[in-house]
């Protein structure tokens, strides 16, 4: 017994090992092309040409859509920050999904908002009727739609699809910021490159801690609590590193929710959102992927480094459990349904390395940093633990994460610098430590959960979190330890 | 098995990556630091010599002595500002730029190699609207590399006319340049390029060079093209070109453009021309195409008949009296009541998407 | 001598419009945002006002909407200077009560010009 107690632990000593390496050979090729890619992006910027584009009438107009339930705190001042972004020609839609407080009160007040008659073409499916649509009369580009609420954050997505009127559509968070010319920038590829580029995402970055006036982010700080100050960093190599480097290689399966510019025909030639998925914004993507593929169509799904879109992270650990856990349910849920395309040529880099990533690494991470924990303690109940090693390879483990964290620190420093004080990058370091212990290996257990909820097919709903996108840390790398 | 050893090793590696990325960001921030407190101070010296120039200053000589980090803080203080200002101010600056030999170094520049400095010259030579630029930029739009095709197809569209043949050009070249960034470069290009575009919508031309001149002729209003114009939008056999030609009738306006645009709205047409057709003739005006634009409203297409009735929103009072008329029939009351809503709101103002 | 309230949060254009008003026999403030500008027409009431429009806090329009409702202000030239060029926005620029509307890039020559009209149209 003990001896196959001791092949079945070698077996999967090695397995982890390989895992090990090939994860983290991975996120160093990603660190790389990343780091070169917006070292690539500073250096145009200064002939990247916005100041032209804001000037000129054929920049294509943008539907920005806004899906808000129970935002009446936010609400008035994110709107009215984004009916002053620096962008020529585009409509801020607002959708009230059934809100039962004052959202739309509050934006009636302020905006002078009178019922108006507008045609919403029934093209992407919806649940959730619509009860009215205004109007500012105060001339602002502003609708505000009110419709019954479904339970589902693409439902609202799906309206404001059939009720925009501009060629691209802009999908945003109502509690998020947007940089002021976020959309000039995250357009720019669209401009570029007309024939091929299809949808465009900008970054997310958590805007705890810092100086916001008047809905513009004045001043990025680093957060007051250590949950939220990890996130920071989450995000940063989630999206500095980890979407930047997917992007350059073609493989850029995630736009996030919370800031993702997509052409209107298409998303609504596939059918709009999908209102059955959690991840509708991943799953939107690869649907799209699939769709042109599919067509054999030449394309590009681009991400841009520079806009960023400030979004409040949660602070408690109950909220962000949910919310992780939720992340990882949209990720299996999008896997399993488009799980032909995993590993089929047919489907390019797509099919055969990013899904295949998706799903060994991102989803089925945790569970190999649960079974590398058990590994440890069986090994170590029946002494055969090389103790020595596993040390090391804890050592290692815990290295390759904190390095991970300071190469987007590092990469951060270089290009956009947002953060401007010392301390900050004092926090950001000491976060970057201690990160591995304890928050890596919680995060693991969360989203075992989700991944535990889809097998189960249990549907979470929308619930009060707010944010119902959808991003992924780069790092989440297993915790495999001998 | 001892894989401790090369274990340790890659351990030892990886602090000293560590290390080095923790003192790269460190220095990094230090040296921004000082840069911009460097910065600062040369912008204070030179900004009064700056302004002097603006000021049309009899006695500019002590701007040219200006060397080494002041002077190129000057540069480029000059620069920062020529997409600030149009007329004689600007020329001011250009002058200045031009006594301190920057321009000239801009156009040899241009020749080589360093996609980015090829880039940021063209940039600075159709800021500058030296048109001496005009070959250097013109050679550029066959660059290598995309973006300084790009740049150099903005700059360009600022030097006038002139570069309305070389743009149109750069469509079909082996390392093109898009047509949108095209149309978007041309709109600075002013109405002496008219023949030239003109030129450009004949049937010897590809279809995506025609569709650009046939869209600009009407965003530079050039009132002369409608003759033109109204027979690309009835013989073109490029849809593109022939929605692009509905669209210029629109804007320029005249009477003249009616006609063919009427028979764009007909049913055998594509439902992308027949809501430009209806859009442009909503901005033409006028009680003559009332009729018609009220044919649009039933129909099937919902795109088709919401252009429709917001082409009648701005044709009058007659326009009006038919979208009333409308709102009351079931078929094509909900596109009437959204143009007569929007015309309560905002007034007659031109529609709310720009075709 | 005539006082002209310049409100843009770019200081070139504050330098710049200053030196130009100045050398037309101008006396001038300047205000970088939306609040401070409202603020000092309000209590200044100067002779003309140079409104930005894309300023952070309060935008030129909302300044300018909020000083045609009040009496001292409701007859000031205001002249809005922006980089905003679209049809629709000039008509939003006029609607909120601008008497003038230049748009970004400018001429300073044309904006002396224009202020100095505007002022003369005030005198009246």
């Amino acid at each position: 017994m003990t001896s196959l107690v001791r092949q079945w632990l070698v077996g999967f000593d090695w397995f982890v090992l390989a895992y090990f390496v090939v994860l983290n050979s991975l996120y160093l090729l990603l660190v790389t092309i990343a780091a070169l890619d917006v070292a690539r992006t500073l250096r145009r910027l200064a002939f990247a040409g916005h100041d032209d584009l804001f000037a000129n009438p054929f920049t294509p107009g943008i539907s920005v859509l806004v899906p808000a339930y129970n935002e009446e705190p936010v609400i008035v001042e994110s709107v009215h920050a984004l009916l002053n972004l620096r962008y020529p020609e585009f409509e801020v839609i607002v959708i009230d999904d059934g809100s039962t407080d004052s959202t739309f009160d509050r934006l009636a007040a302020v905006y002078d908002l009178v019922e108006t008659d507008r045609v919403i073409p029934p093209v992407a499916p919806t649940l959730g009727q619509v009860l009215s649509v205004h109007a500012a009369r105060n001339g602002e580009p502003l609708v505000v739609i009110r419709k019954q609420n479904a339970g589902r954050r693409s439902d609202p997505l799906n309206v404001g699809l059939n009720a925009a009127r501009h060629p691209l559509v802009c999908m945003v968070d109502a509690d998020s910021i947007l940089d002021h010319d976020a959309l000039l920038r995250v357009v720019k590829p669209f401009v570029d490159d007309p024939d091929r580029v299809v949808a465009t995402g900008g970054v997310i970055r958590a805007v705890n801690g810092s100086v916001v006036e008047h809905g513009r982010v004045i001043e990025p700080r680093m957060p007051s609590g250590w949950l939220p100050r990890i996130q920071v960093l989450e995000y940063l190599r989630s999206f500095l590193l980890g979407r930047t480097g997917w992007s350059r290689l073609g493989g850029l399966l995630i736009i996030s929710g919370a800031f993702g510019l997509f052409r209107r025909d298409l998303v609504l030639e596939i059918g709009g959102l999908d209102i059955n998925c959690i991840g509708e914004d991943a799953e939107l993507v690869a649907r799209l992927h699939r769709h042109l593929r599919d067509q054999r169509r030449p394309y590009r799904i681009a991400f841009v480094a520079e806009p960023v879109s400030w979004t409040e992270v949660p602070p408690t650990y109950s909220t962000l459990a949910r919310q992780r856990r939720r992340w990882s349910l949209g990720l299996a849920q999008v896997l399993r349904k488009h799980r032909t395309m995993i590993a089929n040529p047919r489907y390019g880099r797509i099919g055969l390395f990013v899904l295949p990533y998706y799903l060994l690494f991102e989803l089925l991470g945790p569970v190999v940093e649960l079974f590398g924990v058990a590994a440890v303690l069986i090994g170590f109940a029946f002494g055969m633990l090389n103790v020595h090693f596993a040390i090391l390879f804890a050592l290692f483990a815990v290295g390759y994460g904190v390095f991970l964290s300071i190469a987007a620190v590092t990469v951060e420093e270089f290009s956009f610098h947002r953060y401007h004080r010392w301390e900050d990058l004092g926090i950001a370091v000491a976060a970057a430590v201690l990160e591995n212990f304890g928050y890596r290996q919680l995060h693991a257990v969360w989203r075992i959960r989700g991944l535990i909820d889809s097998t189960r097919r249990r549907h979470v709903g929308w619930g009060t979190m707010t944010r119902g996108g959808f991003t992924t840390a780069v790092a989440s790398d297993p915790v495999s330890s001998r | 098995m001892n894989a401790s050893v090369p274990l340790l090793e890659a351990l030892t590696a990886l602090s000293g990556l560590l290390a080095v990325l923790a003192i790269a960001t460190t220095a990094c921030k230090v040296q921004r630091a000082l840069r911009l407190r460097r910065r600062r101070r040369l912008e204070a010296t030179v900004r009064p010599h700056v302004l002097r120039v603006l000021a049309e200053d009899e006695n500019p000589g002590s701007a040219d002595q200006m060397n080494d980090s002041l002077g190129r803080t000057f540069e480029e203080l000059l620069i920062s500002l020529l997409p600030k200002l149009r007329g004689a101010d600007r020329d001011a600056l250009v002058a200045a730029l031009d006594n301190r030999g920057v321009l000239e170094r801009a156009r040899r520049r241009t020749s080589r190699p360093g996609a980015v400095g090829r880039a940021r010259a063209a940039q600075l030579l159709g800021d500058s609207g030296d048109e001496r630029a005009l070959p250097g930029l013109a050679r550029l739009l066959e660059d290598r590399d995309p973006d300084v095709r790009t740049v150099a197809a903005r700059a360009l569209g600022k030097l006038g006319p002139a570069a309305v043949e070389p743009l149109l050009a750069a469509i079909d070249a082996p390392r093109p340049v898009p047509a949108g960034i095209v149309t978007m470069a041309l709109v600075h290009a002013g109405a002496g390029g008219a023949d030239d575009l003109a030129q450009g919508l004949d049937s010897s031309r590809s279809a995506r060079v025609r569709a650009v001149a046939a869209e600009l002729l009407g965003q530079l209003g050039v009132l002369s093209a409608t003759g033109r114009l109204a027979q690309t939008l009835a013989d073109d056999p490029d849809p593109a070109t022939r929605r692009a030609a509905a669209r210029s009738l629109g804007r320029l306006g005249l009477p003249e453009g009616i006609t063919p645009l009427l028979a764009a709205l007909r049913e055998a047409e594509p439902s992308a021309l027949r809501i430009d057709a209806a859009r442009a003739l909503g901005r033409i005006g006028g009680a003559s195409a009332v009729a018609s634009l009220r044919e649009l409203l039933v129909a099937p297409d919902i795109e088709v008949a919401r252009a429709g009735a917001e082409g009648l929103a701005t044709c009058g009072g007659t326009g009006m009296s038919a979208l009333e008329g409308a709102a009351e029939d079931p078929v094509s009351a909900p596109p009437a009541r959204e143009a007569l809503a929007r015309l309560a709101l905002y007034g007659s103002r031109r529609p709310a998407v720009a075709p | 001598m005539p006082t002209v309230l310049v409100v843009d949060d770019d200081p070139d254009i504050r330098d710049i419009a200053t030196m130009k008003l100045e050398q037309a026999g101008l006396e001038v403030v300047t205000e970088a945002d939306g609040e401070g500008g409202l603020a000092a027409a309000l209590e200044l009431v100067p002779d003309a006002l140079l409104l930005d429009w894309m300023m952070p806090r309060l935008t030129g329009i909302e300044v300018c909407v909020r000083l045609r409702e009040h009496p001292q202000t409701a007859r000031l030239p205001i002249i809005l200077l922006t980089a905003k060029a679209q049809e629709a926005d000039i008509e939003r620029g006029f609607a909120a009560g601008a008497n003038d509307y230049i748009v970004k890039p400018f001429s300073p020559r044309e904006l002396v010009a224009r202020i100095t009209a505007a002022l003369a149209r005030g005198a009246k």
